[in-house]
């Protein structure tokens, strides 16, 4: 488990790692390739997806119910990137660290998914992974920080 | 859409959220008065910003039709999620319109999680649940290019879902 959610976390964090936080890309080098940040982002979700149903099971009824809200919603970013991976192609991602907690998670996230907004050739893609990273800030604000 | 039409549209929205928070503030107290304020001043920086990007930003209104009639604090907050909602559609447009890598993409990225993150906490505060789980996302978003309806007139009446009347 512990393995597996580094390996995915990792994913998105890479991104930033290799070049497409903003500010970074210099003038005139080519735009990410339309499916390394859908990719990245689908991977990243199925993660936070995971963390999500470790908190709620490991939380008393009210908080694991507001999560379970908040989990909808990642699971509807789920069905969001699959359907946009449907017509970009794979990317292979580099690996990186993990974060100790949800709210920890959301945040890297968050950062991960504006950083490849920014730089993703496709304009429609950029506005998914925007939306979703700012959904992901949104829930990271709102997630107690034990949790 | 155009990114030059993109930002055109999101002044247009940002001068109509810059009203409607004049009016959210008006009905608040406390903690969610400072936050009006905090989130007028916001809103007034980015729609200075866009109109820097565009070569002929409209001019703001006298004033505009409210999505809905303020009358005391619960509905205060109601419009103040609504103007976040109609910025956050603005600034997806914008991103999606906007050249990887460019300026102007780095700002729409940041100024749709600045929205997001206000609209959240805007619910929060009006003890509502129902957060999208895409903000900013147009209808059509599914099946076509991102875009919203913007008016052809600077001086016409808008609403903060960037509709005209």
């Amino acid at each position: 488990m512990s393995l597996t959610r580094r390996t995915l976390l990792g994913v998105a964090a890479g991104l930033v790692a290799v070049g497409c936080g903003p500010g970074r890309r210099r003038r005139g080098a080519p735009a990410s390739t339309p499916g390394a940040g859908v990719s990245s982002a689908l991977v990243a979700e199925q993660a936070l997806l995971a963390d999500y149903d470790r908190a709620i099971t490991a939380l008393d009824a009210v908080t694991a119910g507001r999560l379970a809200t908040a989990r909808q919603r990642h699971a509807a970013h789920l069905e969001a990137l699959r359907a946009a991976a449907a017509t970009t192609s794979p990317f292979a991602s580099p690996v990186p660290s993990a974060s100790s907690s949800l709210g920890s998670s959301l945040r890297v996230s968050a950062a991960t998914l504006a950083a490849a907004a920014v730089s993703a050739s496709d304009g429609r893609v950029a506005a998914l992974l925007a939306s979703i990273g700012a959904e992901h800030a949104a829930d990271a604000m709102t997630t107690p920080d034990s949790v | 859409m155009s990114a030059l039409g993109a930002v055109r549209a999101a002044v247009r929205i940002e001068n109509e959220v810059v009203y409607g928070y004049g009016v959210v503030g008006a009905h608040l107290r406390g903690q969610a008065r400072r936050l009006a304020a905090r989130r007028l001043a916001v809103h007034q920086q980015r729609r200075d910003d866009l109109r820097a990007f565009a070569t002929d930003p409209a001019p703001p209104a006298a004033a505009y039709e409210l999505p809905m009639l303020v009358v005391d604090r619960v509905t205060a907050r109601q419009l103040a999620v609504s103007l976040e909602d109609a910025a956050a559609k603005a600034a997806w447009a914008l991103v999606a319109s906007t050249q990887a890598g460019s300026r102007a993409r780095q700002f729409a990225v940041a100024a749709l999680t600045d929205t997001a993150t206000a609209a959240a906490r805007w619910r929060e505060l009006s003890g509502r649940t129902d957060d999208p789980a895409l903000p900013g996302q147009p209808a059509d978003a599914a099946t076509s290019q991102p875009s919203i309806t913007s008016s052809t007139s600077p001086s016409s009446s808008t609403t903060a879902s960037g509709s005209t009347s």
